[in-house]
């Protein structure tokens, strides 16, 4: 008797947020991508978006991070965005948000197989938070190869590309970080978002305010009918039914077709079980 | 003699910190946290040596844009010459010369606004 009236509900909950996304982060792309000229270079952004763009509005926070570390100082101001925007909506930022992010969405698209990663290489965005932007600008100096904006991508694809292709060098002196970008481009077409799961640095600090954002997810166990159906939308293998606000979660939504998990703000009280069932289901 | 065995349904564990009922807003306390952050990085009183000496200082918010803009990664706008000084402390040249071109150059002086 259950299954026909699950059923039911699921069909009733097929729309989502998750299925305006694309359109709110070629939104974001917009607001990232400096129509109106303004160039706040002086202002830390919150996405993964290189003010060596022509066209950038606001400053990497990374790279911001990581040019200060060089010069021995706390940047008081990028770590405050960060902070504040993690707590406000964790990784929902690198779903909905980030332009480099949106590019690997836009990759994933084109139909080839597909793996997944183990969930430990996760922590390779910590080894680079702390090794590249912070351990190799304070002891190395911003002119090391391994100095983190000479291996980022996006860096190379908004900045050194174009100014290479321009100067007629395209390879020498960005090598490396063009290397990075092919490799993690080419990556994008077998697996969803390569970068942020396993390299990002920024994804890894907001993963750290994904537990106690004001948005997050709710998992209703009461509702959960092991259908599979939330494991089965999830791109990132993130186990929703026993670590639902995960750092592995970028906050695509998708999972949110499951009627027993539902997107929510802090202080709100969480929908009851019984709420959404249809008469057929409280009768029963 | 036989027992019969419950049969539990095992629950998942309960997420602390995103409490169902939002008893616990940590989120607010990380963003004031946040907040008080970055408004003691944009207070007038935050300043940074751009010479060791510190003869010349300036801001948090003028030293984002020196290493945005006068990095080695610009492309536009064009850096003044106090971001390329900056720019080149940052390349660890030497602190007299940068210094002497920094007071040798009344472009630089006219841009710089002591804090």
């Amino acid at each position: 008797m259950a299954r026909p009236m699950i059923a039911n509900i699921t069909k009733q909950r097929r729309w989502n947020l998750a299925r305006i996304r694309p359109w709110v982060q070629t939104g974001f792309l917009a607001v990232w991508l400096d129509p109106l000229m303004l160039r706040w270079h002086a202002v830390p952004g919150c996405v993964f978006h290189c003010y060596a763009c022509p066209l950038a509005t606001v400053a990497c926070p990374i790279g911001l991070m990581a040019q200060f570390a060089a010069v021995h100082v706390i940047p008081l101001m990028a770590i405050g965005v960060l902070v504040v925007v993690g707590a406000l909506v964790g990784t929902a930022v690198c779903g909905w948000a980030c332009p480099f992010g949106f590019m690997q969405d836009l990759l994933a698209r084109i139909p080839t197989p597909k793996f997944s990663l183990p969930s430990w290489m996760g922590h390779g965005r910590y080894l680079t938070l702390i090794g590249l932007v912070l351990i190799v600008p304070v002891l190395l100096g911003a002119e090391h190869w391994l100095f983190f904006c000479n291996v980022c991508p996006a860096g190379a694809l908004e900045g050194a590309m174009g100014q290479s292709i321009y100067r007629g060098q395209l390879f020498i002196p960005n090598t490396i970080k063009i290397t990075v970008t092919i490799l993690v481009l080419g990556l994008a077409l077998f697996t969803y978002r390569p970068w942020c799961r396993v390299l990002c640095p920024l994804g890894g600090i907001f993963a750290l305010f994904n537990r106690g954002s004001l948005l997050y997810l709710h998992y209703n166990a009461g509702r959960c009918t092991e259908c599979n159906l939330c494991r089965s939308r999830c791109k990132y293998d993130v186990k929703l039914d026993q670590s639902i606000n995960n750092g592995s979660c970028v906050r695509c939504l998708e999972c949110t077709n499951c009627p027993a998990i539902t997107v929510t703000i802090a202080g709100r009280e969480p929908e009851s079980p019984q709420k959404h069932l249809p008469a057929s289901a409280t009768e029963a | 003699m036989t027992r019969k065995r419950l049969r539990i349904k095992p629950q998942p564990p309960i997420d602390r910190w995103a409490h169902p009922t939002g008893r616990r807003p940590w989120w607010l306390a990380i963003a004031l946290a946040g907040l008080g952050l970055l408004l003691a990085g944009v207070a007038p009183s935050r300043v940074h040596d751009v010479f060791r000496d510190g003869s010349v200082k300036i801001s948090e918010w003028r030293l984002n844009q020196a290493v945005t803009v006068g990095g080695p990664r610009r492309t536009e706008p064009a850096p003044s010459a106090l971001d390329q000084t900056i720019v080149s402390l940052l390349n660890n040249q030497n602190d007299g010369d940068a210094q002497a071109a920094f007071k040798n150059d009344d472009q630089t002086q006219d841009d710089f606004c002591p804090t």
